[in-house]
């Protein structure tokens, strides 16, 4: 039984809870983010926000809520998770203290619909609404568990409830209750001896959807409250109560006060829009007013923080930081955005897609105006600063002419080379000397400490330049072209390649005079195809003392003496492709020669100087295209830059080799620069410009963002015409277009709206289409308009049958809402034209008797989940769908995935089962069925017997086949679950990928990755690891988890459970890489102090806490 | 004026809607659009399977703990564990000397509580193993059940008395009756505990499980014939026949009349109930006493019925798996014979909870591999 290694490859984005205080210090305003199972610490700067610290919480925070303790000069943090533990933490010399925790959850009541609510009163009694009907109130002391005792409401639906602010010191609260009648606010105060609520005031049926109390600061005193038409101010008195009507259907969704006053309150609604309410007072409250500001991503939480500066945290869309401004911007809005968090929840779908060697994932994300696709990939990143047209280059030299920094950049394309001066940020084109614009170069650069020489290599020969002086000009005696050059400036070394001649030069500078000296020649046994120079350490302030140079047409890689030319090394390539670039470099106290072929490969291995000898040799791959190398600089550190279409950087880890790709799509060429301008940057060269650029030292993931403005749903990708195919809905309010993607294609088809009666009021209707979007733009080509009430609700690409052509096959179901199930809809085969994707035909469509969830092809058949059957259709080119068989036996199969002639099911309660396709009998066999129930969320096959499922509660488990238990009477063998973990988020898609391919010479080998998409925006893998390293990995596990406090004061083993309802199972067959991988993260003497405490595990398996700490690095590079 | 319902932002009652949108709602929403699939399952059963291997008539049924098997009562006192998969009878005891009326498994697993209709002992408590171990006999209570937070307690019922005792040592710790009323208040009173343990209902009066001296609450009984009460196993409200009452206010919250009279079973989350007018297997045979042909499912937030499944006839004995997958019914198919002849007057049907009555497969390809009864 192999053991799940669960790990995320990037972390949650969504922000649905924030607060603000002074948390870390009394002068420091601080900004506390949700981010799942952290929170995220954030100071606010005149710079804008920056991150203090992350504390990682054992559980999903549900509630945060900041307050002021009785002589405390900082405020407090409780933090509320999921499964009811609770914290009370301070920021005490720079670190988390925990003042107090423990559970507070009751073995009865039901947990609210209208979800977890803290309020704290200014004394410091915290008060928490869980379950219906009753509120509890929390007392704790410093360093013990959480006292808890419960208060009854009058009403069972309690909306929601805040402590009021009072000029006296009693417990007075607010909170909006729910009946058959409507919805009422009541007023009461809470006894603290006979823990009873005593009625103050009420005011009966409020506004139906009153969702929100804010309590008014003192002296105004009373509480606003939040409704859809309507926004009510009640006084704490017995005043009357004022009301101002709000523009219809606002369905609130946060508030912040803005000053300490309470006279202004900034508002957010569930369309994006952020409101400004301003109380007018005088001794009592005369009006209300609410004016609109403008757009911003639909908030889930908003913060106003100081100076017009405002967070607003959301859950669909990108936060975002914005300054309130006292006048409009041209399009009318008061808000500025500062800076953009992206989030890339909640992911809706996912899907795996390489193209020109680039692997990435594509997800679609949020919903409504904020919905997106993301491009989300693994590398390194360049963070552009500055960009130049300059079509066609091919190779890149940086010069420090006469100046202590590098001030210009020698662009060569394949017929002249560009001379261009960098002053600031400005470049012009200008010579430089007698150098040669009119051939490509070959190298240039400035020779020496004082910098002053110059030296062009170009076909024709090698020519020293210097202000004032002649220039000298050498070329081989055999008027050779010059094909390759390399060469060392700080020594003025220079060795040509031309034809098979080589030559090592150096660059004199003899009183008045320039000299190039020929200090030895060889004529090699073959033509040479590349050529680099070097020294022990690849260090370039000594003196090269070798030469590599590879053959063309004998793949020979040679290795000689600099002085002399001889030969102290050879050995074949194994390869009949040419290479096209070698290096030979000093990377983590290891030597390595390089050596990258034609088609892309990248051949290495360890060089030993002394005895003159390689290693064994390594390949990977990076591209398609014959790349090239270069030395740059970055960050204080040499690094190799591998050119290509998917551009990787090697770096080197443990002491082996990495290869981190770059996030850029082609580089011909790249170079260091450091002007007074680009500190410490790099230059390259893509197809048409010059960027300029720095580089970020760790490989980490990236996310590109393309805004669609509607609800995304669902996407697959087609490799033969270049597209993806996007199912979307949007809102169409009474036939007025807006601006989203689909209404933005080139061409459109299907559904038209007809015209609107004028006289009727709009109608909201919701529109639902399927986009074609090119592969690399994202632009939409063709958006396919479905009828009303008719929903896109699946897609899949690919081949039917014997047809050699490739279809999008879309699934859709009439919804009405008066209905619990649809029983209508269709499958529709479309084609886009290979030649214009402009042009989308509809081929074929089938009827069926429900709700296609999901579809797959099998065997050139389709595989539907319609209803509660998983059914199977034959495709014929002339007549289209036939149906051919089905599976019954669920109550509503909402996924299907297939691997071989295996199918899973997973169901929306029955958890999952395994089916066959039996084609000779043509029919769809159960094979393999768990019993326990299971809310579904996702699923997929690690193997064709063992599979993994996500569920609504946030858990997953992994379920195999047992075939040591006897089958059923109709050969059906039980599907066991064996793992079991609580992740705390919900997954709502799982891919069998990875965005990583493993280093071959990791000690640790992973298999079977699945990668998966959260509803909270995080992005996960799950590897299997062999049994071998099953008791390492969870003693491990253990030994960091026994040594790690969390602030929560709970095990890991007990955050870890697998909790769904009632039912609770230890955490198994299931390793946190979180918490492995955060050794990495600690200092390194700590982290070897913990790993010596890692019993050992078995023959063969290490127990030194350096080798472990080396195979924990292993496992952090695959994700 | 009211102001009206806005239906804007609501969660769809189409499953299919709900299944879409259910990554974009917000936790709230996300609980709602839950419990509304919870609801969508409890709106369908479908039969599949029938045990009718016994000679003797089914009473009542019950699922064990794992939901392996089907705990059958009979009218002759004798108990079956009937595997469901394979329908194998695995173990018979014979409990008691008249026909079954209670079986209540411990939720454990280790322990069964089985009550039967008059003959003396009425309940008695088992030891689950190989074979079912007598652990003690509750010679006058005629139901006998355990506690809800813990397996510590028991309590008992005989006429209107309740007696909890320590499931330890079998002793009774206190006895609840009220003095002020002779005659039973319900038809068939079943004392019971709310699920904190901290409350006990017995014949429609409320106490505090500490002191039997003075009741809490005595709830009126508005009609004449009120059958038995239960709590609510979300710990707020009481059930008493027609009527749900909040137990902290004891105000009247609902008036459902479809519950009169009716036996009530929860599922697992106590969000869903189903409920059935059974009939009582020792009763005489009259028109009045004639129990439903028919169970209901009830939304427990608003008791309003989802589904009435109609059986045709009559029911005994009604029960729900603990995974929410299956709901037990014995169903009377031959008219009741008396207790000195022999024969099978019922059936118990196993129902499939979520999904259609009929194989919905529209295109005739494949008949489904269990087959339908009827």
């Amino acid at each position: 039984m192999s053991l799940s290694y669960i790990v995320s490859a990037k972390k949650s984005t969504v922000i649905s809870k924030t607060e603000v205080g002074n948390f870390t210090d009394p002068k420091n305003l601080n900004l506390i983010l949700n981010r799942g199972n952290r929170l995220d610490v954030q100071l606010l700067t005149p710079e804008g926000l920056k991150s203090v610290c992350e504390i990682p919480v054992y559980g999903r925070i549900t509630n945060l809520q900041l307050f002021r303790p009785k002589n405390a000069e900082t405020d407090y943090l409780i933090v509320l998770t999921e499964k009811l533990q609770m914290a009370v933490l301070a920021y005490e010399n720079s670190k988390i203290v925990t003042k107090a925790a423990g559970n507070i959850a009751d073995r009865v009541g039901r947990l609210t619909d209208y979800g977890t609510i803290i309020t704290v009163h200014k004394s410091g009694l915290i008060a928490v609404r869980l379950y219906d009907g009753t509120l509890k109130l929390v007392e704790w002391e410093k360093h013990s568990d959480l006292k808890h005792f419960n208060v009854r409401f009058d009403s069972i639906n309690v909306i929601d409830v805040k402590f009021m602010e009072t000029k006296d010191e009693i417990y007075r609260m607010a909170y909006i209750s729910e009946d058959n009648q409507g919805r009422h606010l009541r007023v009461v105060d809470l006894g603290m001896n006979d823990k009873e609520f005593r009625a103050f005031s009420s005011q009966e049926n409020i506004s139906n959807d009153a969702s929100f109390i804010i309590p008014v600061p003192q002296p105004i005193g009373g509480v606003i409250v939040l409704g859809m038409d309507t926004i009510l101010y009640h006084p704490d008195d017995r005043r009357n109560p004022v009301s101002c009507p709000v523009s219809n259907n606002t369905s609130f969704t946060a508030y912040s006060k803005v000053d300490v006053e309470g006279n202004r309150y900034l508002l957010s609604d569930n369309k994006g829009r952020l409101l400004m309410l301003l109380l007018n007072v005088d001794d009592s409250i005369r009006e209300m007013r609410v004016e609109h500001l403008g757009l911003t991503s639909t908030a889930d939480t908003v913060k106003y923080l100081d100076n017009a500066v405002a967070f607003i945290g959301s859950r669909l869309g990108d936060s975002q930081l914005i300054r309130l401004l006292d006048s409009p911007n041209p399009d009318g809005s008061f808000v500025e955005i500062l800076e953009t968090y992206v989030n890339i929840g909640p992911i809706r779908d996912m899907i795996h897609v390489e193209t020109e060697g680039q692997t990435q994932l594509i997800t679609v994300s949020g919903a409504h105006k904020d919905g997106s696709l993301r491009v989300v990939r693994n590398g390194v990143g360049i963070d552009e600063s500055n960009n130049a047209d300059c079509p066609g280059v091919e190779n890149i030299f940086v010069l420090r002419y006469k100046s202590e920094l590098d001030n210009y950049v020698i662009a060569s394309t394949d017929f002249q080379t560009h001379c261009i001066k960098v002053v600031e940020d400005d470049l012009t084109a200008g010579g430089l000397l007698d150098f040669n614009e009119n051939l490509p170069t070959i190298f240039a650069g400035c020779l020496f400490k004082n910098a002053e020489l110059v030296v062009q290599v170009t076909k024709n020969g090698v020519q020293l330049m210097k202000e004032g002086k002649t220039s000298v000009f050498w070329r081989p005696e055999s008027q050779e072209l010059i094909t390759k050059a390399a060469a060392n400036v700080l020594h003025g070394q220079i060795v040509i390649a031309a034809k098979d001649e080589l030559y090592y030069l150096r660059c004199l500078e003899d009183g008045d005079s320039l000299e190039i000296q020929e200090i030895s020649k060889r004529v090699m046994s073959d033509e040479i195809s590349c050529v680099d120079i070097s020294n022990e350490k690849d260090d370039g302030s000594k003196e090269a003392n070798f030469v590599v140079v590879t053959l063309w047409n004998s793949f020979k890689l040679e290795s000689l003496t600099i002085t002399d030319l001889v030969t102290r090394m050879e050995a074949f390539l194994p390869t009949k492709v040419v290479a096209r670039s070698v290096i030979a470099t000093y990377i983590d106290g290891i030597n390595y020669l390089l050596v990258a072929l034609g088609d892309g490969v990248l051949l290495y291995y360890t060089h030993d100087l002394q005895n003159a000898q390689l290693g064994e040799v390594k390949r990977t791959s990076v591209g398609t295209r014959p790349p090239s190398m270069r030395r740059i600089w970055t960050n204080r550190r040499q690094h190799v830059f591998v050119c290509s279409d998917r551009p990787v950087i090697v770096f080197s880890h443990n002491r082996k080799l990495v290869f981190s790709n770059v996030n850029l799509k082609l580089v011909n060429a790249i170079c260091s620069i450091n002007s007074s301008h680009f500190r410490d940057s790099l230059v390259l060269a893509d197809k048409t410009s010059i960027i300029f650029g720095t580089i970020d030292d760790i490989q980490k993931i990236h996310v590109r963002t393309y805004p669609m403005g509607e609800s995304v749903r669902r996407i697959a990708h087609q490799k033969s015409t270049g597209t993806y195919a996007v199912l979307s809905t949007r809102e169409d309010v009474g036939g007025v277009v807006s601006t989203s993607a689909s209404t933005t294609a080139v061409c459109k088809s299907g559904y038209e709206k007809k015209a609107q009666d004028e006289s009727s009021a709009p109608a909201v209707s919701e529109i639902s289409s399927l986009m074609i979007l090119d592969q690399h733009t994202f632009k939409v080509q063709h958006t396919y308009f479905f009828e009303e009430r008719e929903v896109s609700i699946s897609v899949i690409s690919g081949q039917l049958g014997q047809d050699p052509k490739f279809y999008y096959i879309v699934g859709t179901s009439i919804i009405n809402p008066e209905e619990t199930e649809s029983k209508q809809g269709k499958l529709i085969v479309f084609q886009v034209d290979p030649e214009d994707r402009s042009k989308l035909r509809f081929i074929s469509q089938k009827e069926i008797r429900g709700t296609p969830y999901s579809i797959n092809i099998l065997n050139g058949k389709l595989l539907v989940a319609i209803n509660s059957a998983v059914r199977m259709f034959e495709w014929d080119p002339d007549t289209g769908l036939r149906h051919e068989c089905a599976s019954f036996n669920n109550i509503t199969a909402l996924s299907v995935k297939v691997m071989g002639d295996q199918i899973l099911v997973a169901d929306l309660m029955r958890s999952m089962k395994l089916l066959t396709y039996r084609s000779m009998e043509g029919t769809l066999d159960e094979v393999a069925k768990e019993s326990n129930c299971m809310w579904m969320a996702a699923s997929d096959f690690i193997t064709a017997e063992k599979v993994i499922g996500a569920e609504l509660q946030h858990n997953l488990f992994v379920c195999e086949v047992d075939k040591t238990r006897a089958a059923a009477d109709d050969s059906r063998y039980p599907l066991e679950a064996i793992g079991f973990f609580y992740l705390g988020e919900m997954v709502n898609v799982m891919r069998r990928c990875s965005l990583v391919t493993p280093p071959d010479d990791s000690l640790i080998q992973v298999s079977q990755p699945i990668m998966f998409g959260t509803v909270d925006g995080s992005i996960g893998l799950v590897v299997q690891i062999d049994e071998k390293w099953k008791k390492l990995l969870l003693n491990v596990e253990k030994a960091i988890a026994d040594s790690i406090k969390n602030c929560l004061q709970i095990d890991h083993s007990t955050y870890r459970q697998f909790s769904m309802k009632k039912r609770v199972e230890p955490a198994t067959g299931f390793v946190d890489g979180d918490l492995i991988e955060s050794i990495l993260d600690i200092e390194r003497s700590a982290a070897l102090q913990i790993l010596s405490r890692v019993p050992a595990s078995g023959d063969g398996i290490p127990t030194d806490p350096a080798e472990i700490l080396k195979i924990i690095e292993d496992l952090s590079r695959i994700h | 004026r009211c102001p009206d319902l806005n239906t804007a932002g609501m969660v769809s009652t189409n499953i299919a809607r709900r299944q879409m949108d259910k990554d974009i709602l917000n936790p709230n929403k996300r609980i709602v659009s839950n419990w509304l699939d919870e609801r969508f399952i409890f709106s369908r059963f479908r039969p599949i399977k029938t045990i009718n291997e016994h000679d003797e008539t089914y009473t009542t049924c019950s699922f064990s703990i794992d939901d392996e098997h089907v705990i059958l009562g009979l009218f002759s006192g004798d108990v079956h564990w009937i595997n469901i998969e394979s329908g194998a009878d695995e173990s018979v005891t014979n409990c008691h000397n008249s026909s079954i009326t209670h079986i209540e498994p411990s939720e454990d697993g280790t322990m069964l509580l089985t009550s039967s209709a008059f003959v003396r002992p009425l309940s008695a408590l088992w030891r689950l193993g190989h074979a079912m171990e007598l652990l003690h006999i509750f010679n006058e209570d005629s139901t006998v059940k355990f506690s809800n937070s813990s397996l510590d307690r028991i309590i008992g019922t005989f006429s209107t008395k309740a007696t909890l005792y320590d499931t330890e040592s079998k002793h009774a710790l206190n006895s609840f009756k009220c003095g002020d009323f002779d005659e039973p208040r319900h038809t068939k009173n079943i004392a019971s505990l709310s699920p904190c343990d901290r409350l006990v209902f017995n014949d429609g009066v409320l106490w505090d499980v500490r002191t039997s001296g003075q009741p809490l609450h005595v709830f009126d009984i508005l009609k004449e014939k009120t059958f038995n009460g239960c709590f609510h196993p979300h710990g707020n409200q009481v059930i008493i026949n027609t009527e749900v009452f909040d137990i902290r206010n004891y105000r009247l919250l609902h008036h459902v009349p479809a519950l009169d009279q009716c036996k009530i079973v929860f599922n697992s989350t106590g969000n869903m109930m189903i409920a059935s007018m059974c009939q009582d297997p020792d009763a005489e045979q009259n028109i009045d006493t004639i129990g439903s042909t028919s169970f209901r499912t009830f939304d427990t937030s608003d008791y309003s019925v989802i589904t009435t499944h109609d059986m045709k006839k009559p029911i005994l004995g009604l029960s729900t798996s603990h995974s929410d997958t299956m709901v037990s019914v014995v169903e009377q198919h031959k008219q009741l014979a008396s207790e000195y002849i022999v024969g099978s007057a019922s059936q118990c049907k196993i129902f499939s909870i979520g999904r259609h009555r009929v194989a919905g497969d529209d295109d005739g390809e494949e008949e489904e591999e269990e087959n339908e009864e009827d």
